[in-house]
C-alpha cells in the first residue's frame, strides 16, 4: 500500500477522514524511510574510495587506477611477451589488412549497469590496456558518483587520440555503442564507431565459431588460453557491486569487480597474440580446432610448452 | 486513408459497385412504411456540396506537382486552413468527420516544412494498418512529385537491419506510440540525429487516446517533450480526431500545450439518415422486448437484398459471430460461390483481415460483421448502409461507426438498433441525447498515480531527472524519492539518475494490463494450425475448456486450456449451442479515503483489492437462445487493487424496509445496475471502465445474478450461501470500481457527485414504463419476491440511499 499512501501524501497531507485515523505500521515504517531519503540528501560516504582501489581522484567524481604488469607475466599458460610478437594478421581471421604494431593497440573493456542497452545504461568503470617497453599499462577510470562521466569519457577520447587501435572482446556491439550513447548524452559525439577496432568476438567466431562449445570470453580462455579463473566475480553482478558502492558505500564487491576487468583485458591481450596467429592456440582437442592448427602456426614454441597441460 | 482528394470526382464510380444501383434512400422509405412503429426517431443530414480553397501560392512547386499528379487542384476549406494553421507554428487539431481527407491536413505541412527547409517529421498511428494506408499515400505523393522524401515505417515488424536506416536517413517516420515508447525513446541518442531535425509530431485517431490508453499516450508525449527539448528543438503537434466534442480539450490534455482546433468540413457529403429502431414489446409487462440481434439482421438483409453494401457493428465478438451465422445461413448456403458476408473481429490473423479489407475495398463483399476492431480508420471504402447492434456504450463510436456508410453522392443510412440494456433503452427514450447533444468528451487523466510512476521510470532511464524539473502537475521530489527508496534511481546533487540493471519501458504496457495474447490452435485434421488470437482479459470468459470458439460464425469446440503457456486447442465441432462465460466479482476494502455517514446510509470512497472468478458457463443454442446447460469452468483468479466507492445501510434500516434478506438482495443487483450505467454515463466513460459488484463490506460473501435472474449469495469459493442463515453477517455493499489496477481516477469524482448519480438513478428507475422491472433500469431481474417486484426493491435501496441527499454536503473527503 505504498502507492496509497504517497497518493495521500501528494494529495496534500490531509488523510482522508477526521479524525485521522491510526497509522499502520507499514505507513510508518514506509514514511521513515521517506524521511530517511530526504535527510540524507548527500550521503555521508567518509569511505575515500581512490585510497581503497589504490588509485586516485583525477576529476571529482572520477578515479584512475593505474597498474603495470611486466612482459614476464604468465596469464594462463602464456606470457605477456607474446603480444610484442603480433607483427599483422597472419591467420586472416582478424580481417585486418598491413601491419598491426603492438604499441599502437588499446585493450578496452567496460563494466556496466546493465546488460539491457538504452539511454539509461552507463559505463561505470573503464579499462583500457596498452604495450610499453617494459610491459603493460593497464589503466581503469572508476566513477565514484555520476558527475565524473562526462571526464570518464573525454578520458577514453584523449586517450584515443591518434594511429591507436582499438582491441576489444565484443565491443563492437556492446561496449562502443552504450559509450557512444552515454556521450551524446553529455553532448558529445566522439565517434568511437569509426576508428579502427578488433573484435576478437568476431575473430573468434570466423577461427574457432565451429571448434568450441560456445564463443564467450571464458571459454576461449579455457580453451586457447589454457586459463582457469577461479573464484572471479561474474561479470553479471558487476552491476549490483557499483549500485552497492553508490547507495551504502560498500566497495567489496566493487574490488571484485575492477579485479575482474583486468583479468578480463588480460585475457583480451593474449587472445589477439593467439588470434593474430603469433602464439599458438592451446586446445583441448587440437583435431577439433583446424584453423588454430592449419594457419601457419608453427610448430610449439619452447615457452608455450611448457606452460601446456592436457586436461 | 487513400481516398483521393478530388472533389468533383465520382468516386463510387471507381469503387466496382457502380452508382447505378438504387441508393439507401429507397430503404429508408421501406423501413419507415414497414415498421413505423419501431423506428423511434430519424435523423437527416441533407447533402451539402464541397467548399474549397485554391492551393496557396507559395506552396514548394514540386509539392503542388504532387497534388496535381494525384488530381488535386484545390484544397477543402478544413485542409487549407489547417496548412495556413500549421505553418504558422501552431499545434493544432483537425476533427472532421470520417472520410473528410483529414490526413492531407498534415501531409501538405509537413511536406512542405520538409521540402522547404528539411524539416523531419514523426507520424504516430494506433495500429500499424493505419501507418501503412499513410505510408502508401505519402509514397503515391512521393511519386507523384519526385520529390524524394525518405518515408519509411518504424514498428514491430521493422527487421533490425533496417531500423538503422530508418534512424540514421528516415525524413517522415510512421510509428505507433507503443513504439515510441518502447524502441524509440529508451534509445534517443541513437536517434539524435532525428530529434535535432524533429520538426512536427502528428498524432492521428486522436480520440482513441482516451481513458487508461490516452493517460499512458499522454506521459509517452512527454517524455518525447523531454528528450525534443533536450535536443535544442520543441516540436509542433498537429492531430486529427474524428467528431468528439471536446477534440481541442482532449489535444491540450494530450500534449499539456495550446491547440488551435478546426472542426468544419469542407469536403462534399451526400444526403444522410439516421434512424433509431426499437425492437418491438412481446411482453408488456416485464417490457421485454425482441432481441437487437433479430432486428438487426433483418435490416441488414433487407439492404443486402437492395443490393446496398451494408457493414454491421456487434459490440462483442460472440454477437459478431453469432450475427455472421445468422446471415451466412442466408447469403452463403452455396459453399461453391464466393461468400458475400463475413465477420471482422480482432483475434483475426493480420492476412485474414487485410484480404477482407481488400475485398471490401473492392465491392465484393456484401456485408460485413464487424467489431470495434473496424471503427478506426481502416480503409474499407463507403459503404451504403451501417447497422449498430445495440448502443457501442459511448456517442463518439456510435457516430464513428455510423460514420461507416457515407458517399460523397449518394444518400446514405444509420441505423441504431436498441438493445435491452440500460443505455440503449434510454437513448430510445431521449433520442436527443444522441442527435441533439454534442458527442460527449473524451477523457484522460495522465496524472493517475500508477501509470505516473510507469513513465517516471521510463523518463528517468532516458535522461536523469533534476529536481527543478517538471513531469506533470505534482512536485516531482516525493515521486523521485519513492522511486529512490524502491532502488531505481539514486539522488546525485540536484540530479535522479537511473541505477536499475533493467529497462523500464519493457515493463509498462500502453494497451492494458494484460500480459499476453492467448493463440487459439486447431487441432483438427490431425494438424496444428493457428486460428486466432484473444487477449489476456478476455481469455477468461472465451476460451475455458468446453468454450465454443466461433470464427466466422463456425464453432469450434476449446479441448483444453494451457493457462500458463497461454494456448487455447481447439477442434472442430457441430454444436447447435454457444457458451457464455459466468462470472462474478467480490471485494475488499483495504483503505478509507472518504466517507460521508447519514441516518441509515453510508457511502465511502478508497482502496479495494478485487477477485474476479470465472465459475462457470451456459449452453444458449442457436436462434432460440434457450439455455440447454452448464458447465463449470476451473481458471485462476484475477485479482486487482484499484480505487472504489461503495454504499451500505444500516442492518435496522434493511430489516424495517424489507421482508427478508432476499429481497434486499434484489434491491441492491438491480440499484447497482442502475447506478453502474448511469455513473458510467456521468464519467463519460464506458460502461466497462467501471466494475460494479454487490457484496459483504468483509468479503465473506459476494452477491451474483443466478441463472433464474434472482439474486444469490456465494460463498468465496463460489458455493451457493442461504441469505436467511440465522447468524449470518449480512451487510450488503454496493460497489462501483475502477475497472483498471490502481484505479483510473473515476471513483473519486464520483464519490462527490453521488448525491446527483443517486437521485439521476430513482428517476431512471421510476420513470421506467416496465411494471417490475427490467433491463433498462434495474437489470434483467426476474419476477416478485416476497411481494416485491425487483423494481420496488431497487427503489427502495435508492430512496434510503438518497436519504444522504439531504446531509451530503458534509465535506469528509478530499476536495
Amino acid at each position: 500500500m505504498d502507492l496509497t499512501e504517497l497518493r495521500r501524501r501528494l494529495a496534500g497531507a490531509a488523510p482522508a477522514s477526521s479524525p485521522a485515523p491510526a497509522l499502520s505500521p507499514e505507513t510508518h515504517a514506509l514514511l521513515a524511510r521517506l524521511e530517511a531519503i530526504r535527510r540524507r540528501a548527500s550521503p555521508p560516504r567518509r569511505i575515500d574510495l581512490a585510497q581503497c582501489l589504490g588509485g586516485r581522484e583525477v576529476r571529482p567524481g572520477l578515479i584512475e587506477v593505474v597498474r603495470r604488469y611486466p612482459l614476464d607475466l604468465q596469464h594462463g599458460r602464456l606470457r605477456l611477451a607474446e603480444l610484442n610478437r603480433v607483427e599483422g594478421d597472419r591467420c586472416g581471421h582478424l580481417r585486418w589488412s598491413g601491419p598491426l604494431s603492438p604499441a599502437r593497440l588499446v585493450f578496452l573493456d567496460t563494466e556496466t549497469t546493465g546488460l539491457a542497452g538504452g539511454a539509461g545504461t552507463l559505463a561505470f568503470l573503464i579499462g583500457v590496456a596498452r604495450l610499453f617497453a617494459d610491459g603493460l599499462e593497464l589503466r581503469q577510470w572508476v566513477l565514484s558518483a555520476f558527475a565524473g562521466e562526462a571526464a570518464l569519457l573525454s578520458a577514453l577520447s584523449a586517450m584515443l587520440a591518434a594511429e591507436t587501435v582499438l582491441v576489444s572482446f565484443n565491443g563492437k556491439t556492446f561496449d562502443i555503442p552504450l559509450l557512444e550513447t552515454r556521450a551524446r548524452l553529455h553532448g558529445h559525439d566522439p565517434r568511437l564507431r569509426e576508428r579502427p577496432h578488433i573484435d576478437l568476438l568476431h575473430t573468434l567466431r570466423r577461427a574457432h565459431g565451429r571448434g568450441l562449445p560456445d564463443c564467450r570470453l571464458k571459454t576461449a580462455e579455457t580453451h586457447l588460453l589454457g586459463l582457469a579463473r577461479g573464484d572471479d566475480l561474474p561479470g553479471d553482478q558487476a552491476p549490483a557491486a557499483w549500485r552497492a558502492w553508490l547507495t551504502r558505500g560498500e566497495i567489496d564487491l566493487l574490488l571484485a569487480v575492477l579485479a575482474h576487468n583486468r583479468n578480463d583485458l588480460l585475457s583480451t591481450a593474449l587472445l589477439l597474440a593467439v588470434l593474430a596467429g603469433e602464439a599458438a592456440g592451446f586446445s583441448l582437442d587440437a583435431v577439433r580446432l583446424p584453423a588454430a592448427r592449419g594457419c601457419g602456426s608453427p610448430a610449439p614454441r619452447p615457452e608455450s610448452r611448457s606452460g601446456s597441460r592436457r586436461v | 486513408m487513400a481516398e483521393p482528394y478530388t472533389p468533383d470526382l465520382p468516386l463510387d464510380a471507381a469503387s466496382g459497385r457502380g452508382a447505378a444501383h438504387a441508393d439507401a434512400d429507397g430503404l429508408v422509405a421501406a423501413l419507415k412504411r414497414k415498421y413505423r412503429e419501431r423506428i423511434v426517431a430519424e435523423w437527416v443530414q441533407p447533402a451539402r456540396p464541397a467548399r474549397t480553397a485554391p492551393l496557396p501560392d507559395d506552396l514548394d512547386r514540386r509539392l503542388v506537382a504532387a497534388l496535381h499528379g494525384r488530381g488535386i487542384t484545390r484544397l477543402y476549406s478544413h485542409q487549407a486552413e489547417a496548412l495556413a494553421l500549421a505553418r504558422s507554428g501552431q499545434n493544432l487539431v483537425v476533427a472532421t468527420p470520417t472520410a473528410s481527407g483529414k490526413s492531407l491536413c498534415y501531409h501538405l505541412p509537413v511536406l512542405q516544412g520538409l521540402l522547404a527547409d528539411g524539416a523531419r517529421a514523426l507520424y504516430l498511428f494506433p495500429t500499424k494498418a493505419l501507418a501503412q494506408d499513410q505510408l502508401a499515400e505519402l509514397l503515391a505523393l512521393n511519386a507523384a512529385g519526385g520529390l524524394g522524401v525518405r518515408v519509411m515505417t518504424f514498428d514491430g515488424d521493422t527487421p533490425a537491419d533496417a531500423r538503422r536506416s530508418v534512424r540514421e536517413h528516415g525524413d517522415i517516420v510512421l510509428s505507433n506510440p507503443d513504439m515510441l515508447h518502447q524502441g524509440i525513446l529508451p534509445h534517443h541518442p541513437k536517434w539524435a540525429r532525428f530529434f535535432e531535425g524533429l520538426q512536427t509530431v502528428v498524432i492521428d485517431e486522436l480520440h482513441t487516446y482516451r481513458g487508461v490508453f490516452g493517460s499512458h499516450v499522454a506521459n509517452v508525449i512527454r517524455r518525447l517533450k523531454r528528450i525534443c527539448h533536450f535536443y535544442g528543438r520543441p516540436p509542433r503537434f498537429i492531430l486529427a480526431s474524428a467528431t468528439i466534442a471536446n477534440a481541442r480539450e482532449l489535444g491540450e490534455r494530450l500534449l499539456g500545450e495550446p491547440v488551435a482546433a478546426i472542426t468544419e468540413s469542407g469536403a462534399p457529403q451526400g444526403k444522410k439518415t439516421v434512424l433509431l429502431w426499437n425492437p418491438p414489446v412481446l411482453n408488456p409487462d416485464l417490457n421485454l422486448r425482441a432481441s437487437a440481434r433479430s432486428q438487426s439482421a433483418r435490416v441488414a438483409r433487407l439492404a443486402v437484398k437492395a443490393g446496398l453494401a451494408c457493414i454491421v457493428f456487434a459490440n462483442s465478438r460472440l454477437t459478431v459471430e453469432v450475427l455472421t451465422r445468422y446471415l451466412k445461413d442466408v447469403f452463403d448456403r452455396d459453399p461453391r460461390k464466393p461468400a458475400r458476408v463475413a465477420a471482422y473481429r480482432s483475434g483475426y490473423l493480420p492476412d485474414e483481415r487485410r484480404e477482407m479489407e481488400r475485398r471490401l475495398r473492392a465491392g465484393r463483399l456484401d456485408c460485413v460483421v464487424a467489431t470495434s476492431a473496424l471503427e478506426l480508420g481502416v480503409d474499407i471504402g463507403a459503404l451504403d448502409v451501417a447497422i449498430l447492434n445495440g448502443y457501442p456504450g459511448s456517442i463518439a463510436a456510435t457516430w464513428q461507426r455510423l460514420g461507416r456508410a457515407g458517399r460523397r453522392n449518394r444518400a446514405s443510412l444509420g441505423i441504431l438498433v436498441a438493445g435491452s440494456e440500460l443505455m440503449d433503452q434510454f437513448l430510445a427514450r431521449h433520442p436527443d441525447f444522441l442527435f441533439g447533444a454534442s458527442p460527449e468528451h473524451a477523457r484522460i487523466d495522465p496524472d493517475q498515480l500508477l501509470i505516473l510512476m510507469d513513465h517516471l521510470r521510463c523518463a528517468a532511464f532516458e535522461l536523469p531527472f533534476r529536481t527543478d524539473e517538471r513531469f506533470g502537475p505534482h512536485p516531482l521530489e516525493p515521486l523521485l524519492a519513492y522511486l529512490e527508496a524502491h532502488g531505481v534511481l539514486h539522488r546525485e546533487g540536484a540530479s535522479w539518475h537511473w541505477i536499475a540493471d533493467s529497462y523500464p519501458a519493457n515493463a509498462v504496457s500502453l494497451r492494458s494490463v494484460a500480459d499476453g495474447n492467448f493463440t487459439v490452435i486447431d487441432l483438427s485434421d490431425g494438424r496444428q494450425r493457428m486460428l486466432g488470437e484473444v487477449d489476456y482479459s478476455a481469455a477468461a470468459l472465451t476460451l475455458y475448456e468446453g468454450a465454443i470458439y466461433l470464427h466466422q460464425g463456425e464453432p469450434w469446440q476449446v479441448e483444453r486450456l494451457d493457462w500458463i503457456g497461454r494456448k487455447a486447442y481447439v477442434t472442430r465441432t457441430r454444436a447447435d449451442y454457444y457458451t457464455d462465460a459466468i462470472d462474478y466479482t467480490r471485494l475488499k476494502v483495504l483503505d478509507v479515503f472518504g466517507e460521508a455517514q447519514g441516518a441509515t446510509a453510508r457511502c465511502s470512497h478508497g482502496e479495494v483489492h478485487v477477485v474476479r472468478r470465472v465459475a462457470g458457463y451456459k449452453k444458449i443454442r442457436f436462434h432460440t437462445h434457450e439455455n440447454v446447460g452448464y458447465g463449470p469452468v476451473n481458471l485462476p483468479d484475477q485479482e486487482m487493487h484499484t480505487t472504489a466507492l461503495w454504499w451500505t445501510l444500516a442492518d435496522w434500516a434493511l430489516d424495517t424496509a424489507f421482508p427478508s434478506r432476499q429481497a434486499a438482495l434484489d434491491g441492491f443487483l438491480g440499484a447497482a445496475h442502475a447506478l453502474h450505467h448511469l455513473a458510467a454515463m456521468m464519467s463519460l466513460s464506458e460502461p466497462r471502465d467501471l466494475g460494479r459488484a454487490v457484496g459483504d463490506g468483509a468479503a465473506t460473501w459476494s452477491a451474483v445474478l443466478e441463472g433464474d435472474g434472482r439474486g444469490g449469495l456465494r460463498s468465496l469459493e463460489g458455493a451457493p450461501l442461504d441469505a436467511e442463515a440465522a447468524g449470518r453477517r449480512f451487510q450488503p455493499t454496493l460497489y462501483l470500481y475502477d475497472n483498471y489496477p490502481g484505479g483510473i481516477g473515476l471513483a473519486g469524482p464520483l464519490f462527490e457527485s453521488r448525491a446527483d448519480l443517486v437521485r439521476r438513478a430513482r428517476t431512471l428507475v421510476t420513470d421506467c414504463p416496465c411494471s417490475g422491472g427490467c433491463p433498462g433500469c434495474v437489470g434483467p431481474v426476474l419476477g416478485e419476491r416476497d411481494g416485491l417486484s425487483a423494481k420496488q426493491a431497487a427503489r427502495i435501496v435508492l430512496d434510503l440511499l438518497g436519504e444522504l441527499d439531504a446531509n451530503a454536503e458534509d465535506g469528509h473527503g478530499p476536495h
